[in-house]
């Protein structure tokens, strides 16, 4: 699996995507699906969903290939901009869902600490569920266009003037929210990330 | 946006992708409309352009209805025409 870099793709494996070429294609999703899968995961999506909106967007990548301008955005950025819509969408789906389904304060898609240790596992192994299960919650509260920022903020590839890109939004107006972001998840998370940092 | 893993909060979202399964790429690609992109492209820019056309461009019987009726409106113009000079003419032989 290779790291995306700014020379990839390369014009000429875009007009092999453009052409239709699944090896080309394969190449693609090879190098962006652990990224985009980081980025889902940082969104407060359960991890069934991650997996199904990576593929939704290398779908629609293929899809709308055509319509990519290297000129105007880097791929990343287009990337990343179709793999936020979708998971904003998504959540505003799951939040109508509740809304009709749970009562107030409860969180269906939100796993318990049990469901986040299905099975017994060596310590590191069940230390890092339990820590994700935690940053799972503590994300969900978040508001979801802090919660986009913040997930794209730790994306390596993306800098602080693609993020406003694809926020569509100034690079203060990121800094704010990034800031904000972190702020509420160091409040919700504290005696836990102590205990990280004592560890 | 450098995150510092000594940071115990950027380890946690640095840590925060599920694990795919090893055949993704595999599930993604079968996943895959069978026509490429390109084709389905000018397919699709090519049935936008017909759609486009057929709202635009009148059946084809409209031609010569039209040439019909710009022919009748000629002849009713023409005729008024000949009725005038008529007239004038029956007038100067009168006085």
């Amino acid at each position: 699996m290779t790291m995306p870099d700014d020379t990839f793709p390369t014009p000429e494996l875009l007009a092999r995507l453009a052409a239709g070429d699944r090896a080309a294609f394969a190449a693609v999703v090879d190098t962006w699906q652990r990224p985009l899968a980081g980025f889902l995961g940082r969104m407060g999506l359960p991890p069934a969903r991650v997996e199904e909106l990576v593929q939704d967007s290398f779908v629609r990548v293929w899809l709308n290939i055509g319509q990519y301008r290297p000129a105007q955005a880097r791929f990343s950025t287009w990337l990343y901009t179709i793999a936020r819509r979708l998971a904003l969408n998504e959540l505003d789906r799951a939040a109508h869902r509740h809304e009709q389904a749970a009562p107030a304060g409860a969180d269906p898609d939100a796993p318990g600490l049990d469901a986040a240790c299905p099975e017994p596992g060596p310590p590191g192994q069940l230390a890092r569920r339990r820590r994700q299960a935690l940053l799972q919650s503590a994300l969900r509260r978040l508001a979801p266009e802090d919660r986009s920022v913040l997930a794209l903020a730790y994306v390596q590839e993306l800098s602080l003037a693609d993020i406003a890109r694809i926020e569509d939004c100034s690079a203060a107006a990121v800094r704010t929210r990034l800031w904000r972001a972190r702020q509420r998840l160091r409040e919700m998370l504290g005696p836990d990330l102590e205990d990280d940092h004592d560890a | 946006m450098t995150p510092e893993r000594s940071d115990p909060l950027d380890r946690w979202l640095l840590d925060a992708a599920p694990e795919l399964p090893a055949d993704f790429t595999a599930r993604v690609l079968a996943a895959l409309p069978e026509r490429p992109p390109a084709l389905q492209q000018a397919a699709d820019a090519a049935a936008l352009q017909a759609s486009v056309r057929t709202a635009e461009l009148p059946p084809s019987r409209w031609p010569r209805l039209r040439a019909l009726a710009l022919a009748a409106g000629g002849l009713l113009g023409l005729a008024q025409v000949l009725a005038f000079l008529l007239g004038v003419w029956s007038g100067t032989q009168a006085g």
